[in-house]
């Protein structure tokens, strides 16, 4: 496997994947730290044994779904929905009963 | 004040045992406490939030319970502090983050809610790394905490504002979370002890997403016996967390039973770990013989892959952070900044919203799961990980505890780590091991390095095991190898 590329484009790619925008200067500084980052944790290439186990993602594995989905209507005591008016509030806008965004789709499309 | 000991100096579960007997009510303690917030808390910056009026309200409640005849409960009037990543209704959750600027919790997190229900009274919120990503407490966006016994150097982190709280006597039990050893650093560098509990004992209803196959709610406090009773309150299957494992919490007597049996093994790679502090080693080593002196058979232990435990840590929780930090967009929660149009306002949020460390992590988790990088580091990460799981269930055919430092230094001073992301993230380097294999592990303190900063002691146990961990810890408690006083104000 090539060593990953981390010069500051690299960051800025990584950035606009997830939707932060870096100020100017910003990536360098990034782009040293991921280079020491990844730098150190290349050292798991090395453990060979890793290529004969499964990926643990759980360490504890949940119950089956069976055991813990709750039924599916109405909960009710501490699950219960919050009311849609509090859940609304909690956004920085909103009209009524939605949340206000900006546009998406450009005039005229 | 009767029984000697001020009411700050008091464990939780003594403190509990004097309103019960009305001794003393809800109503003063609850003023004791807000008090020396009050006029000591300016020198910590452990706290983010107080809620005054809401901990006199619950706290007249227990005392008008009390008043009725109405049976004492297992925290009636017992003064807790939370970190503030977890919601508690009408006060707002930061996370340490302008992201969440404005947000207020609609409700109560499942653990917050089960403590009121045992009686216990929230003071308010604590300092945090931003979304508990740090071991310092610097990384906050509200400035940072102070460690109460030398308040030149950090607490530790990220639940550093529950664990000074509790180190400066403004709180007796804190409520914090460890994803990467969150809960046990900063009760080592402040000399408390700290319960990270096994992965799925706590639910995790209404914390805030961090790594989610990591994140446990548990408490920080001064005694074994308190950290028991807290989890005996906090702990059991909860229909809002389908990771909540569907057993009934354990009893508060969880930490007792001693030593006797007890098979311990001392982590070889842990005690010659690269950077150990010879004070700390000596702290550990010290620990180590209490346990032998106290009846338990002690053997040397090695995890041979647990020197991978940061590597695999830091892309495995980054990639799950990554993911749950999505959601911080502007539109739900909180901040929003307007841009040029959607994608320019979710940029310039997120941009505005974060610090400097949670963008490193969010970009360091989007690379390690992006198309061409996501086999070679996520999945290799979690491949490790189960290694390093395999060596602790091997280990733990042979002892029943697992000993170590909680963290290879004391405290540091403020400034030392935060421009050297990676020699912050090997503070931890001894803590990941139980988050990536999902079992409960304890610090608890085991003296102090020559200018009295103390040094904690580690015991990991088997998942659901709890119960070894903290007859281990209370053994080592019990030996008084950290002095307990606290400088001038904080005594």
């Amino acid at each position: 496997m090539p060593l990953p590329p981390h010069g500051p484009d690299e960051v800025r790619r990584i950035a606009a994947l997830a939707r932060i925008r870096l100020a100017p200067g910003e990536a360098e500084p990034l782009a040293r730290d991921f280079g020491r980052i990844l730098g150190y944790v290349d050292r798991l290439r090395a453990r060979d044994e890793a290529d004969a186990v499964e990926p643990l993602v759980h360490a504890v594995p949940p119950a089956e779904p069976a055991s813990t989905l709750r039924p599916d209507g109405p909960a009710v005591g501490p699950a219960a929905p919050l009311p849609l008016a509090q859940v609304i509030a909690a956004a920085p806008d909103h009209d009524g009963r939605l949340l206000r965004v900006p546009r998406v789709l450009e005039e005229g499309r | 004040m009767a029984g000697g000991l001020p009411l700050h100096a008091l464990p939780a579960a003594a403190l509990r045992d004097r309103i019960a007997s009305r001794e003393v009510s809800a109503e003063e303690a609850a003023r004791h406490f807000l008090d020396r917030i009050a006029r000591l808390d300016g020198g910590i910056g452990a706290f983010l939030r107080v809620d005054a009026e809401g901990a006199l309200r619950s706290a007249r409640a227990s005392d008008a319970r009390l008043d009725a005849g109405g049976a004492p409960r297992p925290l009636e009037g017992v003064p807790v502090a939370v970190k503030d990543n977890l919601n508690v209704e009408g006060l707002p959750t930061t996370c340490a983050s302008r992201i969440l600027e404005g947000f207020v919790a609609p409700r109560d997190a499942t653990a917050v809610a089960r403590l009121r229900a045992a009686g216990a009274v929230i003071l308010g919120k604590t300092n945090l790394d931003e979304f508990a990503m740090g071991s310092s407490t610097e990384n906050s966006a509200f400035g940072p905490t102070r460690n109460p016994r030398d308040p030149s150097r950090v607490p530790g982190g990220s639940s550093g504002g529950s664990a000074a709280a509790v180190a400066a006597g403004f709180a007796p039990l804190a409520l914090g979370s460890d994803t990467g050893g969150s809960i046990r650093q900063p009760a080592a560098l402040c000399g408390i002890l700290g319960l990270k509990p096994t992965y799925g004992r706590v639910s995790r209803s209404g914390l805030v997403a961090f790594g989610s196959s990591l994140d446990q709610v548990g408490p920080l406090c001064r005694t074994a016996a308190d950290a028991a009773l807290a989890l005996s309150v906090i702990a059991g299957r909860d229909p809002m967390d389908a990771t909540s494992l569907a057993l009934e919490a354990p009893a508060a007597s969880l930490a007792e039973g001693g030593l006797r049996g007890m098979r311990v093994g001392v982590v070889k790679e842990h005690l010659e770990g690269e950077g150990l502090e010879p004070a700390v080693k000596a702290a550990v080593e010290a620990a180590v013989g209490v346990l032998r002196a106290g009846g338990a058979e002690v053997r040397e232990v090695s995890l041979p892959r647990s020197g991978d435990g940061i590597a695999v840590y830091y892309l495995v929780a980054t990639s799950e952070a990554s993911s749950n930090l999505a959601r911080f967009d502007g539109v739900r929660y909180g901040l929003r900044v307007e841009g040029r149009d959607l994608a320019g306002m979710y940029e310039e949020t997120r941009d505005r919203g974060f610090g400097t460390e949670v963008k490193r992590r969010i970009l360091l988790g989007t690379f390690a799961l992006s198309a061409g990088y996501a086999d070679a580091y996520y999945q290799r990460a979690l491949r490790v990980r189960r290694l390093i799981a395999d060596d602790l269930d091997r280990a733990f055919r042979e002892v029943d505890v697992l000993v170590g430092p909680t963290a290879p230094t004391v405290a540091f001073p403020l400034g030392e780590k935060i421009e050297d992301p990676l020699a912050m993230y090997l503070c931890d380097v001894f803590a990941v091991t139980a988050n990536l294999a999902g079992i409960p592990a304890v610090s608890v303190p085991c003296g102090a390095d020559p200018a009295g900063l103390p040094a904690g002691f580690q015991v990991m146990a088997p998942a659901l095991r709890e119960d070894a961990a903290l007859r281990a810890a209370a053994a080592v408690e019990a030996a008084g190898l950290l002095p307990a006083a606290l400088p001038g104000a904080f005594a």
